[in-house]
Order: C-alpha cells, then sequence, then structure tokens
C-alpha cells in the first residue's frame, strides 16, 4: 500500500506532461507556393514583295549604232520579304517563282535572286542564283528555317530581272504584257 | 525493490518524459503563403503583320494574372509580423532567351483589422533560376496582384510550347 500512493503521483505528472504539450504544438505555415507559365508559339510562314504592288517596264533599248545588237534591259527594284517559323519536325520552306503569260518569239526573261541581306535573322534561305522564267514553278530560294528577312526594300533577297533576245530571226517589234510573275513559300 | 529505489526509479522517468515533451513545444514564426492563378499565352498568328517581319516580342499578361496572400502565425508584435517574398523560375521547357518579369500591382488587402505595409517589387524585374527579393511587408495581406510580361520572343525560335515553374517563397527577415 505504502509502496503504491508512491506511484500514482508520478504517474499522474507524466500524463499531464504530455496533455498540455500537445496544446501548444504547430505544424509551420507552407512558404512556398508555384505555378506553371507556359508560351505557345505556332507555325508562321509569309511572304511579299517590296515596294508593294509595284510593276516593272521592261523596254527593249535601241543600240546607237546600225549592226548592234538590240540592248538589254534589266531592272532590279524589287525585293522579296518572308517570315518563317518552323516546328522542331517540319521540314525547311523554299520560295518558288513562276511566269504567267507567254513571252514573245526569240525573248527570254531571267530572274536573279541575290544572296539575303539587311536587317534579317535566323536561317535564312540559299539562292538559287539565276533561272530562266518559265510557266514551270523553279526554286529560287532553300533551305528557309525560322527567320525574318526584315520588311521593306533593301531588306531579304533583291530580284533582277533581265530581258535577253535569245533569237534575232524570231522578234517581233511590238509590246508584249503584262506577264505576271508569282512567287510561292512552302515546306 | 525496496520502497525508496522504486520512488527514486518513478521519479527518474516521469522526468525524462516531462523534458523529451517540453523540447517540442515551440510555437511556429513561419510566414505562410498562398497563391492562386497561372498563365498560359499563345503567340497570335496576326502578331506579325508583314511579310519580312519578327513577332512584336513582349507580351503582358493581366494586371491581376496571379494572386498572392501571406499571413504571419505568430500574433506576437515582436516583429513577428515582417515577412518577404522572393520568386525564381524552375525550367522545364523553357528557352532563356525569353525573358520573365514580373511586378506587383497591388497591395493586396489586409488579413486582419489591423493596417499592413507593403514596400517593392512594383517595378518590373527579371526572375530567373535563383531566388530574388520582389516584396516585403508587414502583417499579413490577401491578394497581392501579380504581373507578368515575356519579353523576346522570336520568329527564329521553334513553333511548340515552352513551360516553366514561377517560385515564390516567403520567408521571416
Amino acid at each position: 500500500m505504502k509502496a503504491l500512493l508512491i506511484y500514482i503521483p508520478t504517474l499522474a505528472v507524466t500524463l499531464i506532461g504530455i496533455g498540455i504539450d500537445k496544446t501548444y504544438a504547430q505544424p509551420p505555415g507552407q512558404n512556398t507556393r508555384n505555378h506553371s507559365l507556359t508560351l505557345t508559339i505556332n507555325e508562321v510562314v509569309l511572304v511579299d514583295l517590296e515596294p508593294a504592288g509595284s510593276s516593272i517596264p521592261l523596254v527593249a533599248g535601241t543600240p546607237s549604232e546600225a549592226g548592234a545588237p538590240v540592248l538589254e534591259v534589266s531592272d532590279q527594284s524589287s525585293w522579296l520579304n518572308y517570315t518563317s517559323c518552323l516546328a522542331p519536325m517540319s521540314p525547311a520552306r523554299s520560295v518558288s517563282v513562276q511566269l504567267t503569260g507567254t513571252l514573245p518569239p526569240g525573248v527570254e526573261l531571267q530572274l536573279q535572286v541575290s544572296p539575303s541581306s539587311g536587317a534579317g535573322q535566323g536561317v535564312l534561305g540559299t539562292s538559287a542564283g539565276t533561272v530562266t522564267l518559265s510557266g514551270v514553278a523553279t526554286t529560287v530560294i532553300s533551305c528557309i528555317g525560322g527567320c525574318y528577312t526584315g520588311n521593306g526594300a533593301n531588306n531579304g533577297h533583291r530580284l533582277t530581272y533581265t530581258v535577253l533576245i535569245s533569237n534575232y530571226a524570231a522578234l517581233e517589234g511590238a509590246g508584249y504584257g503584262p506577264f505576271l510573275i508569282s512567287y510561292t513559300i512552302s515546306n | 525493490m525496496s520502497v525508496k529505489y522504486a520512488c527514486r526509479f518513478c521519479l527518474s522517468l516521469s522526468l525524462l518524459f516531462a523534458t523529451h515533451v517540453v523540447s517540442y513545444a515551440q510555437p511556429s514564426q513561419q510566414p505562410g503563403l498562398t497563391l492562386s492563378g497561372n498563365w498560359s499565352y499563345t503567340v497570335p498568328a496576326t502578331d506579325v503583320t508583314e511579310a519580312g517581319s519578327d513577332f512584336s516580342g513582349t507580351y503582358t499578361s493581366a494586371a491581376n494574372q496571379v494572386q498572392i496572400g501571406v499571413s504571419n502565425k505568430n500574433n506576437a508584435e515582436k516583429n513577428g509580423y515582417a515577412w518577404r517574398v522572393s520568386a525564381r523560375k524552375m525550367n522545364a521547357t523553357w528557352d532563356n532567351t525569353v525573358a520573365i518579369y514580373i511586378r506587383r500591382t497591388s497591395d493586396g488587402a489586409p488579413a486582419t483589422n489591423r493596417a499592413t505595409t507593403i514596400t517593392d517589387g512594383t517595378v518590373y524585374q527579371q526572375i530567373t533560376d535563383t531566388d530574388q527579393y520582389f516584396f516585403g511587408g508587414y502583417r499579413g495581406s490577401t491578394g497581392i496582384a501579380i504581373q507578368y510580361e515575356l519579353r523576346g520572343v522570336s520568329v527564329v525560335m521553334p513553333a511548340q510550347s515552352y513551360s516553366t515553374t514561377v517560385v515564390y517563397t516567403v520567408t521571416s527577415p
């Protein structure tokens, strides 16, 4: 009995201590939060000619001396601009050119596409150099990746048109045209 | 066992339990943080206005795109209410040529009936992969509005989705 009286108060003190402790204990606050941020870019493809809406008059020059050839005529006032944004697995893009209309007999129309220049950035296309225009679409710029040429004249690829006499015997003295020259950018 | 030795054993055992339990009794002074919202932006195709041009490149979210709340669990007026919020990003598929800027566009509302103070964070600052101080305050506030701005988006980037996680952390100074 004497031993029993000693044990009971000791046990009671221990239990009280546990109860008080649980009242004060609090977990730390959540001090970090986060959220997602997503940016989506879709494919873009645009091409145009500068100056906009211009037509190109090409008039073969008259020689100054009898027996001299007809003077070739050229125009290099036009520029080709494009913007291209590609998905990772998409193939590179190219630009083709096609002539609509029938040229006079003995006459050829050549197009020279210069390398890109100006304010452009990215993977700009590679020029095919000089081609003879026809009714068949012909690639003039290839390997276009994600890029922009810059907008307006003096940006992108300069276009030089040249009228050549391929057969003097077939020439006829008359005006011809207008002819439509179309540029298409595609994958 | 004699009664005397038994008592000493019991007293030692009680003290052991009391000491062990009291060591856990520490009230928390850790500020708490809540957050709502996120931002997902798709560049419109019309953003390129003419062939040869790039994207405009800079895009801004709503002024309250994300809202943050700060609370402090210490109710004692002993500098216990002061807190600081920092921000960083954790890239998943992000392109670091695009910079992310954040700024605070409101003070929010007091979390209690006591006046609050909020300072800094109202000028756009770039967030990086490292925690950087954003804004601080005194006492809890709710609905602190956050605005985002993306800079440097370009057509030379691959056309795809890019994602990151923006992380906010509140601490006591």
